[in-house]
């Protein structure tokens, strides 16, 4: 019997998951990323599956000290969100997660998907997945303007929906040549105030 | 990758119908069909009735809040057939049953409502859920917001999904 840590602290999802794996695994539940991790130092399991959101923090929580830990790097992580688009699903594959599932969870289809990391851990191939690219767009001078941070790309015309059809281009471009898309962990924006100098 | 420029009416009422779908077909076994969408006076029938609303926001490029109002007995049905309990037995499990049930349905249909919102290019996170259960609840409008409320029928009751959001 292989046994299961489910980290999740909704008591209605904690007994679906039990439901649809407890006949031939063991199912232990930590209602937090703490817990799980607590659990994970004291006992050893064949399969984390983690929810994301938690009312302490998320996921990576969990998924980062446990990627760094040498006895536990290879230990399979599925996770699964209401929330999984494919910006989080990047974000996750790249934390180390070995796949993601978005709830609701189809119970047969969950439970194959599971069984299958079980027999033999895989991990999803992120280059195959749509990525999230966040470029830059604003008007000055009577033209917009568009810039891409992960490109380096920067565009300017007059009108703004064409603009964005060819920043689009351009990246598809981009991907089809080979090239990893959504790399953009953190973003910023600053403001700065600027006051011109004052001719006397 | 995708762009989009705007979100239309047409893109609002197609995802939050796929996402209450969905949640409803997959976690109660049941169809949710789309009744109409309406006005604020939806809630005219709700004065006197027990009721529980689910909230979930999300932020991000586009930021808003999603409340699903959920009559009582539906709420309790709900939870039973989610949790495999009888409807007693949910009621002698107190409030923090159907508050949690609530909470999950509330988050999943929001989840996949958010989610076709990233898709179409406008990136957004979800908060935690809120769950409050009582009588003459009502929903107040967001300063400058648009709002959409629409009604569907799942099992004879009526459930009502009131969506706010602003984009900046």
């Amino acid at each position: 019997m292989k046994r299961i840590l489910y980290i999740e602290d909704s008591v209605t999802s904690q007994l679906i998951v039990r439901r649809i794996l407890s006949g031939t695994n063991e199912v232990v539940i930590a209602p937090t990323p703490r817990a799980g991790n607590v659990l994970l130092e004291q006992n050893s399991y064949d399969l984390v599956i983690t929810d994301f959101l938690f009312p302490q923090g998320d996921a990576l929580d969990l998924i980062v000290p446990l990627r760094q830990n040498k006895s536990l790097m290879e230990l399979p992580i599925i996770a699964v969100s209401g929330s999984m688009d494919t910006a989080l699903v990047n974000r996750l594959l790249k934390a180390g997660v070995n796949a993601c599932m978005c709830k609701p969870l189809k119970p047969k289809e969950f439970q194959i998907f599971v069984e299958r990391m079980l027999q033999e851990p895989f991990v999803e191939d992120y280059e195959n997945t749509v990525s999230t690219v966040n470029c830059f767009q604003w008007f000055q001078h009577g033209a917009y303007h568009e810039y891409c941070p992960e490109l380096k790309q920067h565009l300017t015309g007059a009108d703004r929906a064409e603009l964005s059809n060819r920043m689009q281009a351009l990246l598809h471009e981009h991907a089809a040549q080979g090239a990893q898309l959504g790399f953009t962990t953190q973003e910023r924006v600053r403001s700065y105030l600027v006051q011109p100098d004052v001719a006397v | 990758m995708a762009v989009s420029q705007t979100i239309t009416d047409s893109h609002v009422q197609d995802f939050i119908i796929k996402a209450v779908n969905n949640v409803c077909s997959t976690m109660m076994r049941q169809e949710a069909s789309f009744v109409e969408k309406t006005a604020e006076a939806a809630y005219q029938g709700f004065h006197g009735k027990s009721y529980v609303f689910g909230s979930v926001g999300f932020e991000g490029d586009i930021h808003g809040v999603v409340y699903l109002c959920i009559p009582d007995d539906f709420a309790t049905h709900a939870a039973s057939e989610i949790l495999g309990m009888t409807p007693s037995e949910v009621t002698m499990g107190g409030g923090e049953v159907v508050r949690d049930v609530i909470g999950e349905i509330t988050n999943m249909t929001v989840g996949g409502f958010k989610n076709a919102l990233c898709d179409i290019g406008f990136p957004c996170k979800l908060t935690l859920p809120t769950v409050v259960r009582g009588n003459n609840l009502q929903v107040v409008s967001l300063k400058s917001a648009t709002r959409h409320i629409f009604q569907f029928n799942c099992a004879g009751h009526r459930l009502v999904a009131d969506i706010q959001f602003k984009n900046d």
